[in-house]
């Protein structure tokens, strides 16, 4: 059990919370700048066996200071009374699309950072009264600016910001009120779990535009997005009600973009500053494979229920993305905190019509309003788990590094909602978005499932499954649900089989039975989403699941140029001691044998050269925990599991980005390195893994121009960034 | 801030044996790494339901990997339990027709103990591959011993019944 029973007494809960207050003191001695993380961990404090985990219960490592385990320290949170299924579920909230980011856009867009100055708010951490900087926090100069710029300009304009929490006011989901559960999007949609739980302070909850529900993007192949962030979080790094920083990279994850678009973790900016991240959506392969565009399974709606074909390999489309923050070892809490969206990507094969027949159409769950992007029977999903004070607000706990595991099961950042459904086949994208919990989804009946995409990739051919694998943090689930299985009236529930008992990995994958019981100590087992089948279609359902999907890419003539090996594990070291790019902390990564090292975005420990393939291995380093591992950038090709291609599921034989190796398992995958360079990351995507500190940088430092091998390391800071050679550099990267 | 004042000198007085039980800890060897056994369970049983009840027959192949974690956090032993039915199938009671049970290769986590139940539902359709269209649902008990020392299956049977799950 790892948060306290509501049947514990008076006394345990009392010291319980004691312990939570005291780490509280940590976590804000540490925001007001008293006492550095560095610090900390110099101290032990991160470090079991030290006299002061004992005394007063800060130390995650012991099961408890107070006898039973409690490792988040943590009370349960309060639910002031709100009963499960009580509430519906809110569709994502729809970005507004521009065209013309140049004629939008104030100021408009540039290749290069743009760096006119503006004067500095003093609240901003080593500014001095008078300083100025940069008005834009990407990298200034040649090597961040946006790669083919000029011939894949950006045709559409998304202005975001990420801001303290507050009534949504102009709410889009997009679909009408009867395909959203009976919401009103005009009533002003609060930044709160269930109306009847407290409202988010500005501090608590940071999401983009400040508001819930959590926001989607849509994009479509071949329409260059230009994403424009602004940060708008308080300038004074203290306010931010006990976790979290105020500076900011956002990650396009499992965007095909250059490296300045990416998010890289130390390419972060300030409050007042913008980025602007151009995402081109382009297919892999664009300059080598159907570069005459000849091929009309690579290719986007047009608009008018025909396809604009574009250069690339069509079996490298890509539908379900998401993005979040990547700031440099605040990750988990930025993430947590609620700065995370959802994108879906159209092409001429998942363009979100099912009505379309012209041969290339997958006819997919969707709709057939409009050309392309229908959402009415396309929901995306977004699962975490979260824990909150006395009060109802967010609370983390930065000091348990084996993975944060909250108590409440969100979906949408709301709490255990229904979602009313009509007679026929739904498609769900299902993210998890949580830090460090694991979900296992069945439906409460058993009912099959299509499983159709994994990390937003079409996988060759559909599974009929009737409950998931496991799903890592970060993993994008798609399925199917037929509910013409059900008569109007009926429920049917989402149920998370997946028991925790810490962050490290799951404990235990329960059966239906066991998990809808009630019995399991983990609150968050068991049923979290209640479909309630209230209607026959409006219209025929002309959604199909074809028998095939996206095949996957041929790679056998592409000669493999190298292999590599990248052990996750703990106990690692730090070889350099950068104030700014390195960290310490238990978890590291090997590389080919390696040191096992903390993170320095630094650092560069591989170099893949551009335009070739590789073969990757990444192995576990221990029983006690799993990682979900992702690579940015490039999609892999799983080959083997374990060494054995015979282990790798039939869910997993298309394309990855996220690799979850199982305790003292391995993943082999491949991987092409392609169209972009500049410096991406691996890591694990456990955030409080990546956290501390299981993270590397990796390059493609010869695929853009100017070449330099090694790139620069930027260093940001209110006045402007600055660049610095690479901390340290592998031998043989 | 209070707790700086009461912590800094205990922090710092305990730095060094800090640091030595850091030592330990963070040098702890990771765990063995996993051993795969295989075993062919039988499986029998039949789903009741509409349009009609099939029965169902076969052998389950079940692959158990050992997990043992020797590091700092000393995770209780587990297996990862890999089901696949793909030899298991069914005959329809009335129009003895054929049925097709899907969903192979489901992975199940749980602790290493010397019996253990282990129950997955699984999906079936008619014909000789998965139909999501026609896709019904069972469920396939399993009633395993374990040998705790490599977490292999040392006897095992599947029991197949309908989905019968409290709402």
């Amino acid at each position: 059990m790892f948060f306290l029973s509501n049947k514990a007494s008076k006394l345990r809960i009392r010291e319980a919370e004691n312990a939570r207050k005291n780490r509280l003191e940590f976590i804000k001695a540490l925001a007001d700048g008293q006492v550095t993380r560095r610090e900390l961990i110099k101290w032990g404090i991160f470090t079991a066996g030290g006299f002061l985990a004992w005394k007063h219960g800060l130390n995650p490592f012991v099961s408890s200071a107070y006898a039973d385990s409690i490792p988040t320290g943590f009370p349960r949170s309060p639910l002031f009374g709100v009963q499960a299924f009580t509430q519906p579920m809110p569709r994502f909230d729809v970005l507004p699309r521009n065209p013309n980011p140049f004629t939008f856009l104030t100021p408009a867009p540039t290749k290069e950072a743009n760096t006119t100055q503006q004067l500095l708010n003093t609240a901003l951490e080593g500014v001095t009264p008078g300083d100025t900087g940069p008005i834009e926090g990407r990298p200034p100069g040649p090597i961040w600016a946006h790669q083919r710029f000029d011939t894949l300009p950006p045709q559409i304009a998304v202005e975001v910001s990420t801001e303290g929490a507050k009534v949504n006011t102009v709410y889009n989901p997009q679909v009408p009120s009867s395909l959203n559960s009976g919401i009103d999007p005009t009533q002003g949609f609060h930044p709160r779990f269930h109306p009847g739980l407290p409202d988010q302070g500005p501090l608590a909850l940071w999401t983009f535009n400040g508001t819930l529900p959590p926001k989607l993007l849509i994009g479509r192949y071949g329409e260059g997005i230009l994403f424009r962030h602004r940060n708008k979080l308080p300038f004074d790094r203290t306010q931010n009600g006990g976790f979290g920083i105020h500076t900011l990279s956002t990650h396009e994850h499992n965007g095909h973009h250059g490296a300045e678009n990416d998010g890289f973790t130390g390419a972060f900016f300030f409050p007042g500053q913008f980025y602007d991240y151009h995402y081109p959506i382009v297919l892999a392969g664009l300059n080598t494979i159907n570069t005459a565009a000849s091929d009309r399974r690579a290719g986007s709606p047009n608009g008018s229920g025909g396809i604009t074909n574009v250069p690339g390999d069509w079996r490298e489309t890509m539908s379900t993305h998401w993005f979040h923050d990547h700031m440099f070892s605040f990750t988990s809490q930025n993430v947590y905190k609620g700065d995370a969206g959802m994108f879906n990507i159209y092409s001429a094969l998942d363009r979100g019509n099912e009505a379309i027949n012209d041969g290339v159409n997958l006819r997919l769950p969707s709709g057939t309003a409009k050309d392309f992007g229908n959402l009415d029977y396309d929901v995306n999903l977004m699962l975490a788990d979260k824990a909150w004070d006395a009060n109802g607000q967010l609370v983390f706990d930065i000091f348990q590094t084996d993975g944060f595991l909250g108590d409440v099961m969100t979906v949408n950042l709301v709490y255990r909602p229904f979602f009313e459904v009509e007679r026929r086949k739904y498609r769900f994208r299902i993210l998890n978005g949580a830090v460090a919990r694991f979900f296992k989804i069945a439906l409460s009946d058993g009912s099959p499932m299509s499983f159709i995409a994994n990390d937003g990739n079409l996988v060759p051919t559909p599974v009929v499954l009737t409950q998931l694998d496991e799903q890592g943090i970060a993993e994008r689930y798609d399925i199917v649900i037929d509910f013409s299985r059900y008569s109007i009236g009926q429920k049917v529930w989402m149920v998370n089989l997946a028991e925790h008992e810490s962050g490290k990995l799951p404990s235990k994958d329960l059966s239906l039975s066991e998990a809808l019981s009630g019995t399991s100590s983990d609150p968050c087992v068991g049923k979290f989403l209640e479909f309630r089948i209230v209607r026959n279609p409006a219209q025929a359902d002309q959604s199909q699941v074809p028998a095939t999907l996206i095949p996957n890419p041929d790679l056998s003539s592409v000669p493999v140029a190298r292999t590599r090996t990248f052990k996750f594990g703990d106990g690692a070291g730090q070889t350099t001691n950068d104030p700014v790019t390195s960290f310490r902390g238990p978890w590291g990564i090997k590389t080919d044998d390696g040191a096992m090292l903390a993170a320095d975005f630094g650092r560069v420990s591989a170099a893949p050269r551009f335009g070739t393939r590789e073969i990757w291995t990444l192995q576990n380093d221990g029983g006690g925990w799993d990682h979900p591992i992702h690579i940015h950038f490039e999609e892999g090709q799983v080959l083997a599991r374990d060494g054995s291609a015979s282990k790798v599921p039939a869910w997993e034989k298309g394309r990855k980005d996220v690799y979850r190796l199982r305790p003292s398992g391995s993943v082999t995958i491949t991987m092409q390195f392609r169209d972009f360079g500049g410096m991406f990351m691996e890591h694990c995507h456990n955030t409080t893994h990546e956290d501390n500190a299981m993270l590397l940088r990796w390059e493609i430092d010869d695929g853009g121009t100017p070449f330099l091998r090694p790139l620069p390391t930027p260093i940001p800071r209110p006045q402007g960034v600055t660049f610095e050679p690479p901390t340290e550099v592998l031998k043989n990267i | 801030m209070k707790m700086r004042r009461l912590l800094v000198t205990p922090v710092v007085l305990s730095f060094f044996v800090a640091v030595l039980a850091g030592l330990a800890w963070w040098a702890g060897a990771p765990a063995s790494a996993a051993t795969t056994n295989t075993v062919l369970i039988p499986v029998s049983g039949t789903v009741t339901g509409l349009p009609e009840n099939v029965a169902f027959s076969g052998q389950a192949r079940v692959s158990s990997d050992l997990v043992l974690d020797t590091s700092r956090f000393a995770t209780p032993p587990h297996v990862l339990l890999t089901i696949d039915l793909s030899n298991v199938s069914g005959t329809g009671s009335s129009t003895g027709a054929k049925y097709v049970a899907g969903g192979s290769g489901t992975d199940v986590r749980r602790p290493l103990v010397s019996t253990d139940v282990v129950e997955i539902t699984f999906p079936f359709s008619g014909g000789t591959t998965m139909s999501m269209s026609s896709a019904r649902s069972g469920v396939v008990s399993f009633a395993l011993s374990f040998d705790l020392n490599t977490g292999a299956i040392t006897k095992g049977t599947g029991t197949v019944a309908a989905p019968n799950f409290p709402n």
